[in-house]
C-alpha cells in the first residue's frame, strides 16, 4: 500500500543538494568507464561499494544509481562512433548506430542512443514503483519447464536475424551454440570441448568475445586503410564534416515509436527475470522490432534500430531491482552488487523490505527516476566531444582503441587467457564479415545457450524424463503457443520477402 | 568442374567438411548423449548452414554473394592480432604505462617517418609531437587503470 509519509521523507532525502551532487558524479564516472571497451559498469560500481560503510545511504546508492544508469548508456557511445561496444549491452546498437554514424548521422545516431536509453530507463523505474509487487509475486511461477519455454521463444528469434540469408543464419547460430557449450557441463560438471586445455574449463568467457567480435574486425579494417592507403584514410569520419550535421528532430524521435515501446517493454520484462540481462533484452527487442518496423534501412543504419536496442538495454535498469526487493532474490551482477550495498546499510532484503523500511525503499525509488534527467544532461554534453573525437586522425585513434580494448578485457576479470580469447574472437569477426555472416544470432545463441540448456535438464531431471513436463502449466502452454506463431509468421514474411 | 566452383562455396565445403568430422568425433567423447546434446545440435545447425549456402550457390549461381578478394588484408589481420596480444602479455609483465608507452611511440614513428617522405624537414615536429602525445596518454591509462581502479597486474618490472 502507498505510504504518504515515507514518500515525503524520501522526497526530501532525494531532492538535496549533495545528493544529487553524488548522483552526477555518479552518471559521469558510469558514462566515461562504460565507453571503455570492455569495462563494464560492475567495476566501478564494485570500487564504489565500500563507501557505503563511511557514507549516508542517500549519498552511497545516489553514486552507485548514477553509476549503474549513466554506464549502462555509455557503451552506446563507443558502439556508435567506433563499433566497439563499450558494455556488452550495447552490442545489439552496433550494426545501426555505426552504419548511422558512417553515414554522416552520428550525432543523430548517438542522441537516439541517449533518448531512447532514458525512455527504457524511466519506463522501467515506474514499472519498478508501481508494479513490483504484482510482478515479483509472477516471478516464482517462472520454473525450469516455463523457463525453457521462454529460453526457446528467445531462441527462435535466431530465424529472425536469418530472414534474408538462412545459410549464413544458421551458421552464425551454430557458432554460438558451440562457443557456449564449451566448458563444464552444468549439470554433471564433466567437460565438454576443452580438449585436455585447463583455461578453457571455465568457458569462453562473454566480454572478451563480444570486445573481439565487434571491435577488431573494425579496428583491422581501419588499420588497412592507413597502412595500404594513408591519403585516403585521412580523418576519421571526416564525412560528418562535409554534412554538418544535424541533431535529432522530435519528429524523428516519435517516428520510431515501435522501436521505443517494444525495447522498454521486453527490456523491462527481461529484466526482472533472473538470468536473461541486458544483453539478451537488447538483442531480442532488436530482432522482434525488426518484424515490425517499416524502415527498409533497419539493421543496416536506421535509428528505430537504435531506438529499440538502446531502449531494450536501459530498459532493465529498473527491472534488475524487482526480483531483488520482493523476494531478495539478486537476478543479476549488479543487482548482487546492490544487495550488498543495502546490506552493508542494515537492510535485510526479503518479501518484507518494502513493509519494514518503506523510507529506504522509496528513497531507492526516488534516486532511480531522478538519476534519468542526469544522465540526460551528461550524455548531452558528453555528445559533442565523443562526436569531435572520433574526428582524429586514423592513425591516431584506431591504434588506441585497440590497446584500450586490450587493457579493458583484461581489466574486467584480470586473465591474461581472456586476451587471447579477444584477438581470436576478432579473427573470427573479421571471417564473420568478410564471409557475410551476420553477429546476431551468434550472440542470441550464445547467451540463451547455458539458461536453456540449465532449464531444459532440470526440467528432464524433475519430471524423470517426461516430456509433457514441458506443457504442464498454463505459462509454458502460452510461450510454446506464441513461439509456434511467431516462428509461422516469421516464415510468412520471409516467403513474401522472396517474392 | 573446380574451376566453376566459387569462393563462396568452397569455403563453405571446407566448413562442412571440419563441422562433418568434429561431429563423427563427438561420437568418440567419454560423455553421456544428455552432455553431448548442445554440441551435437551446434554441429548440426553449423552443417545444415554450411550445406545450405552450398545449395544456394548451385540454385542461383548470379546471386552468389562477391566476396572481397584483396588478400592485402591478410597480413594486416595477422598483425594486428599478433601486436595486439603481445601488447597484452607486454603490460602484464613489463608495465602498463612503459608498454603502452613503446607500442604506441614505436607505431607513430612508423607512420611519422612514412609522412615524412614527401616533406623530410618536418620529421622532427612531428615525432616532438607523437611522444609527447605517446608520454601523455601512457600517463593517463596508467592513472586510470593502476591508480584509480587499481587493476591486478603479477609484478611487473617496470610501471
Amino acid at each position: 500500500m502507498f505510504d504518504l509519509e515515507a514518500m515525503q521523507a524520501a522526497f526530501y532525502v532525494v531532492f538535496a543538494f549533495d545528493t544529487a551532487l553524488f548522483i552526477l558524479l555518479g552518471v559521469a564516472v558510469g558514462i566515461s568507464v562504460g565507453a571503455i571497451p570492455g569495462l563494464a559498469h560492475n567495476l566501478p560500481i564494485a570500487l564504489v561499494l565500500p563507501l557505503s560503510f563511511f557514507l549516508p545511504f542517500h549519498q552511497t546508492m545516489g553514486l552507485l544509481v548514477g553509476t549503474y544508469k549513466g554506464g549502462t548508456y555509455g557503451g552506446s557511445i563507443t558502439a556508435i562512433s567506433f563499433s566497439t561496444p563499450g558494455t556488452p549491452g550495447a552490442a545489439a546498437t552496433v550494426a545501426d548506430g555505426y552504419a548511422l554514424f558512417k553515414a554522416g548521422k552520428g550525432v543523430k545516431a548517438l542522441q537516439m542512443g541517449l533518448y531512447a536509453s532514458v525512455t527504457g530507463d524511466v519506463f522501467s523505474d515506474l514499472v519498478l514503483i508501481f508494479v513490483a509487487v504484482p510482478i515479483g509475486l509472477l516471478a516464482p511461477r517462472f520454473g525450469p519447464a516455463e523457463l525453457t519455454a521462454l529460453y526457446f521463444l528467445s531462441l527462435s528469434l535466431v530465424i529472425v536475424f536469418s530472414t534474408e540469408d538462412p545459410g549464413r543464419g544458421l551458421l552464425s547460430a551454430g557458432f554460438g551454440f558451440l562457443l557456449a557449450s564449451v566448458g563444464r557441463d552444468i549439470v554433471t560438471g564433466s567437460l565438454r570441448l576443452t580438449f585436455g586445455f585447463r583455461p578453457l574449463e571455465a568457458g569462453i568467457p562473454l566480454v572478451p568475445l563480444l570486445m573481439g567480435l565487434f571491435a577488431m574486425p573494425e579496428i583491422i579494417k581501419q588499420m588497412h586503410g592507413v597502412i595500404m592507403d594513408p591519403e585516403k584514410a585521412g580523418k576519421y569520419g571526416e564525412v560528418i564534416d562535409t554534412l554538418k550535421e544535424k541533431g535529432l528532430t522530435l519528429k524523428e524521435y516519435i517516428s520510431c515509436w515501435r522501436g521505443l515501446i517494444i525495447g522498454s517493454l521486453l527490456g523491462t520484462f527481461l529484466g526482472a527475470l533472473p538470468g536473461p540481462g541486458a544483453t539478451l533484452a537488447a538483442y531480442t527487442s532488436h530482432g522482434v522490432t525488426s518484424r515490425f518496423t517499416r524502415d527498409p534501412d533497419y539493421g543496416k543504419g536506421s535509428l528505430e534500430g537504435v531506438a529499440a536496442a538502446e531502449a531494450g538495454n536501459n530498459a532493465t535498469c529498473g527491472a534488475t531491482f524487482i526480483p531483488l526487493l520482493t523476494f531478495g532474490i539478486p537476478g543479476s551482477t549488479i543487482a548482487a552488487l546492490f544487495m550488498a550495498a543495502l546490506i552493508m546499510q542494515g537492510i535485510p532484503l526479503g518479501p518484507r523490505v518494502i513493509v519494514d523500511h518503506t523510507v529506504i525503499i522509496y528513497t531507492l525509488f526516488l534516486l532511480l527516476l531522478v538519476a534519468n534527467p542526469f544522465n540526460l544532461l551528461v550524455g548531452r554534453l558528453l555528445i559533442p566531444v565523443y562526436s569531435k573525437m572520433a574526428k582524429m586522425k586514423a592513425e591516431v585513434i584506431w591504434p588506441l582503441i585497440g590497446l584500450l580494448l586490450i587493457i579493458g578485457t583484461y581489466a574486467y576479470s584480470t586473465r591474461p587467457f581472456d586476451i587471447a580469447i579477444c584477438v581470436l574472437a576478432g579473427v573470427l569477426g573479421y571471417f564473420f564479415y568478410w564471409y557475410g555472416i551476420p553477429l546476431g544470432p551468434l550472440i542470441l545463441a550464445y547467451l540463451v545457450t547455458p539458461l536453456f540448456e540449465a532449464s531444459f535438464r532440470q526440467s528432464l531431471i524433475i519430471s524423470r524424463g517426461d516430456w509433457s513436463f514441458f506443457i504442464g502449466s498454463n505459462i509454458s502452454k502460452v510461450l510454446w503457443i506464441i513461439t509456434a506463431l511467431s516462428i509461422l509468421f516469421f516464415l510468412k514474411g520471409r516467403k513474401k520477402v522472396l517474392k | 568442374m573446380l574451376k566453376r566452383l566459387s569462393i563462396n562455396t568452397i569455403i563453405s565445403s571446407l566448413l562442412f567438411l571440419v563441422f562433418a568430422g568434429i561431429f563423427y568425433y563427438t561420437y568418440f567423447e567419454r560423455l553421456r548423449p544428455v552432455e553431448l546434446l548442445i554440441p551435437r545440435i551446434s554441429l548440426g545447425l553449423l552443417l545444415v548452414g554450411s550445406l545450405l549456402v552450398i545449395i544456394g550457390d548451385f540454385r542461383k549461381p548470379m546471386m552468389v554473394r562477391r566476396l572481397n578478394r584483396d588478400w592485402t588484408i591478410l597480413p594486416i589481420v595477422a598483425g594486428v592480432s599478433l601486436i595486439m596480444y603481445l601488447y597484452g602479455q607486454a603490460f602484464i609483465y613489463i608495465g602498463l604505462a612503459t608498454t603502452t608507452f613503446v607500442f604506441l611511440m614505436g607505431w607513430w614513428l612508423y607512420v611519422a617517418i612514412r609522412d615524412s617522405r614527401e616533406e623530410p624537414s618536418s620529421l622532427l615536429p612531428r615525432i616532438t609531437k607523437y611522444f609527447l602525445l605517446a608520454v601523455v596518454l601512457s600517463g593517463v591509462v596508467y592513472l586510470f587503470f593502476i591508480v584509480l581502479l587499481r587493476i591486478y597486474l603479477p609484478r611487473p618490472l617496470l610501471f
